[in-house]
């Protein structure tokens, strides 16, 4: 997120000025959304959950202090309302029947670079959705938004030590659930230099699988 | 402990991953929503804040609300009446409303006519002789009925719960169906013509104590804790379904033996299409431990599947295939089975 800017419009909404919480909205809306793609994965009802996270926002900014930035505020207002969807959306249930986007598997061609790497980043998806919270949450704000160790700390609550433990053992776990994930394997073994394997093949899904 | 990503692998994902384009959103929808309810919030702070004012409009509502029937508490008409204008809950009338249009704390009110609110592609619900605020928008729709009945058709959705009516402490969820919510003097009525509806406590949203099939009907009282249903099956053939005590007590779940069977039939289901929808490169073997989870509707219909940790959508769309028609002896408040898994072995 960009340097604190908004301390000005962080003073008129604590005011109650309606119109700055609605600037305050359009500014950060899209990191916002980012980092809730990036923690809930594709099939997240983004939009809902952008909604509660600002609405949260509007209910406690009168709480916020210069102390920390308000990006680093917002970013833990971010994931602890996401983490909250999470928990909720456990306890429901899958309906039954097929669910959307689902279609029969392709036996034409393979798939092109595009699709490809759709696929690659839903299987990544996939196996980030295998780590404990705590983990992926450090991991998706260091690796993937880009965040400091010592700013993670603050967002999630733990002293620096933790974060990077959490952070190390992230790492380690998720790459071994890269070999055990069919369309991502190929990626690991190529990394490895395996002797003797052929050309590595364009990864299939098992959505794709004939 | 924190050197950059060196495993090469991990490190191409995850650039393709920063690099993703990020998912289109309805800004200008989104703050629409997001201002309503901010809006909502602040006309509730507001009434607390005008004492005398609100003492005023209480009295004018308790002279309103003599002689009619079935009216709401005075805090709703409250509500109502000492918002300002042009600040906060709107009052809308007419035959037919855009679901858009209608924001979290608006109130719909149909005194002279029904009044039809539409929302495109998700659920179409007419108010008749009453008054109905909306307390939630957006992908789930939530409305407070006050006065009247409420006949609601709604689109099927993965999502479980997408429209729901609540009366006082009484809460009418649905699951993707056509039914009507009555609310009488001293409770709530509910019949159901397709689909599945719950039916329970507010504070319990999402673990609805009834659920109702396709023509069964129901009474229930306002903290939504106590009820009677009348299931289609009890009824003679060509009869109506009315509120009144069943003549026939449905045991309240499916026996042990009973669960276990289906569990069986899911685990074969769930294994069979594991084995054909995971491929995985010769001398590798995939293998995935899970929790199958299946929720069995109080007439013995398969009503959702469910795995945690999840499977790809094609495992776990195959499964819901191969299982859907699956079916129980019909119970009165169905139930919920798991078993672990462990699949690829």
């Amino acid at each position: 997120m960009q340097p604190d800017e908004s301390a000005e419009l962080v003073a008129r909404c604590q005011s109650g000025d309606r119109s700055a919480f609605q600037e305050l909205f359009r500014k950060h809306r899209a990191d916002v959304a980012r980092l809730v793609q990036r923690m809930m994965g594709p099939g997240a009802d983004l939009e809902d959950v952008v909604q509660e996270v600002f609405f949260q926002v509007h209910r406690s900014i009168k709480d916020f202090r210069s102390q920390s930035r308000f990006s680093t505020w917002l970013y833990r207002v971010t994931v602890n309302v996401v983490l909250m969807q999470r928990r909720a959306a456990k306890s429901r249930p899958v309906l039954v029947g097929l669910p959307e986007g689902i279609s029969p598997p392709d036996r034409g061609p393979m798939p092109d670079e595009d699709a490809a790497r759709r696929a690659r980043i839903a299987a990544f998806a996939r196996i980030l959705d295998k780590l404990s919270e705590k983990k992926r949450t450090v991991f998706v704000l260091h690796e993937l938004e880009g965040m400091a160790a010592t700013e993670i700390s603050e967002v999630v609550g733990a002293p620096v030590l933790t974060v990077r433990t959490r952070l190390f053992y992230a790492r380690k776990e998720l790459t071994e659930l890269l070999r055990e994930e069919p369309t991502l394997a190929a990626l690991a073994d190529s990394a490895e230099g395996d002797e003797g394997r052929a050309e590595p093949s364009t990864p299939i899904s098992p959505e794709e699988a004939p | 402990m924190t050197e950059p990503l060196n495993n090469d692998p991990l490190r191409q994902i995850v650039r393709e991953v920063r690099e993703q384009e990020p998912a289109e959103l309805d800004w200008d929808r989104l703050e629409r929503r997001l201002m309503s309810r901010v809006d909502a919030e602040e006309g509730g702070a507001r009434k607390r804040r005008w004492p005398l004012f609100a003492g005023l409009a209480a009295a004018a509502a308790i002279a309103l609300g003599v002689g009619l029937s079935g009216m709401g508490s005075l805090e709703q008409l409250d509500s109502v009446a000492t918002t300002p204008p042009n600040v906060g809950p709107r009052i809308h009338t007419g035959a037919l409303l855009n679901g858009a249009d209608v924001a979290v704390g608006d109130e719909v009110r149909a005194l002279e006519q029904p009044s039809t609110v539409q929302h495109p592609g998700h659920a179409s619900w007419t108010l008749h002789s009453g008054r109905a605020i909306v307390a939630e928008s957006g992908s789930v729709i939530t409305v407070r009925l006050v006065s009247g009945s409420i006949e609601a058709q709604v689109v099927p959705t993965s999502r479980p719960e997408s429209f729901a009516v609540e009366i006082e402490g009484t809460r009418v969820a649905v699951h993707g169906t056509s039914f009507r919510v009555e609310r009488l003097p001293e409770g709530v009525r509910v019949q159901v013509r397709e689909g599945v509806v719950g039916v329970g406590p507010v504070a319990e949203r999402g673990r609805p104590a009834w659920m109702l099939a396709p023509g069964d009907s129901g009474k229930f009282a306002l903290d939504g804790r106590k009820g009677e249903v009348v299931r289609a099956s009890q009824l003679p053939a060509g009869a109506t379904a009315v509120p009144h005590k069943p003549s026939q007590r449905l045991p309240a779940e499916p026996s042990a033996a009973e669960q276990s069977k289906l569990l069986d039939q899911l685990s074969a289901a769930a294994r069979g299409c594991f084995e054909s929808n995971t491929s995985a490169e010769k001398q590798v073997r995939v293998q995935a431990e899970t929790t199958l989870s299946a929720t069995i509707a109080p007439d013995g219909s398969l009503r959702s599947i469910a795995f945690d940790p999840p499977l790809s959508p094609a495992v776990t769309g195959c499964t819901a295939g191969a299982v859907k028609a699956l079916k129980a002896t019909p119970t009165e408040r169905g139930a919920t089975i798991s078993r672990s898994l462990l699949l690829g072995s």
